[in-house]
């Protein structure tokens, strides 16, 4: 048997447990940065989160389908749904129908308002559609995609409810029902009182 | 046939210089911004930092969606009206849900910022230690039991 020198076997042990240190540290880091990208939020998924929610109201100020200019800064006292909408998109026609009940209900007390967006939409299908399935409350011409890029919105329909001073308190998506929007009001204002 | 000699010194100057030159070249690729762009292209560069709202995969430069291009207005009006690119990307970033492509620097996501650099730092040190220990067995040489048994053995064949 030869003899080992003792140094030699303390090196070895000392460049083993290094190496094992430095090994288990990395799988460690890896694991860490698998966790980071593993839990950012995906992209493709719908959410009715929104940067917007207790932030003022984006300005919508532009032309509208009658002609007349709208300016969302005049609707204060009221509550205000912001409806963006494409005439060709399936639940925004399936919406329409609650969008007219909401607004006949609140048209005669004055209480709530309606306005809608046009999202990449041309004057004249947006005007035949409104000439078809009925709605009379202002619809905004959003030529070059301004106001859907400051309310964040990123597939239609979205509606966002402002509160009577003009606040964003609600992000609603894939389309909404007057029931649902008398609720939410209804309970912001119990909340108030 | 000619024995070509190496100083001493020129594998570690050799090493030098390669690094030197990767450096250089990350430095520069990082760094070194151009000549100054046309508003499209810095639109492009903006938009490709910032990721589509409604795809999977896919920034905003690089979609056709309609909330993409209403991005891509938003950003042509900005540079027109002088925003920097950092501003630009801060004030769409503040309207949507996560459409930062590049992770922040600081908070948590920093953190894929820093865990490469020490991930790559520490594998070099683990390959540094790994070929050190090589050196020290190449190097190491028979003690006289050594040679004994190998003589040993050698005889008794």
């Amino acid at each position: 048997m030869t003899d080992v020198n003792p140094d030699d076997v303390d090196v070895d042990v000392r460049a083993g447990r290094l190496t094992l240190i430095i090994a288990s540290t990395l799988a460690v880091l890896v694991a860490l940065l698998v966790l980071l990208l593993a839990t950012r939020a995906n992209g493709g998924e719908r959410s009715e989160r929104s940067p917007l929610i207790g932030r003022p109201a984006p300005t919508i100020e532009g032309p509208t389908l009658d002609g007349t200019v709208f300016d969302l800064t005049a609707y204060r006292g009221r509550w205000v749904v912001v409806n963006f909408f494409w005439t060709q998109c399936v639940p925004c026609i399936e919406e329409h129908p609650e969008l007219v009940a909401f607004q006949a209900e609140h048209a005669t007390v004055g209480d709530a308002a309606l306005v809608s967006v046009l999202f990449d939409d041309t004057i004249e299908d947006a005007t035949e559609f409104f000439d078809t399935n009925g709605g009379g409350w202002p619809v905004v011409i959003d030529a070059d995609g301004g106001v859907g890029v400051a309310y964040g919105v990123a597939r239609v329909p979205e509606s966002f409810l402002v509160t009577p001073n003009g606040i964003v308190v609600e992000r609603l998506v894939e389309g909404v029902t007057a029931a649902q929007l008398n609720e939410i009001i209804g309970q912001y204002e119990s909340a108030a009182a | 046939m000619t024995a070509i000699v190496k100083h001493p010194g020129f594998r570690r100057w050799s090493w030098l210089i390669i690094a030197a030159l990767v450096l250089a070249s990350l430095f520069r690729a990082t760094f070194d911004a151009g000549p100054p762009r046309t508003t499209e292209e810095q639109v492009r560069a903006i938009g490709s930092t910032l990721k589509c709202p409604t795809c999977r995969s896919q920034s905003v430069s690089g979609s056709d969606s309609t909330a993409a291009k209403a991005i891509r207005n938003d950003i042509t009006r900005r540079v027109e009206a002088g925003e920097s690119a950092d501003e630009i990307r801060t004030a769409i970033a503040a309207n949507y849900n996560d459409v930062q492509l590049i992770p922040k620097a600081s908070g948590f996501e920093g953190l894929v910022w820093g865990l490469p650099v020490v991930a790559l730092v520490l594998g070099l040190a683990a390959l540094a230690a790994t070929f050190a220990r090589w050196r020290r067995a190449a190097v190491r040489e028979a003690s006289d039991a050594d040679r004994a048994l190998v003589e040993q053995a050698l005889a008794e064949r």
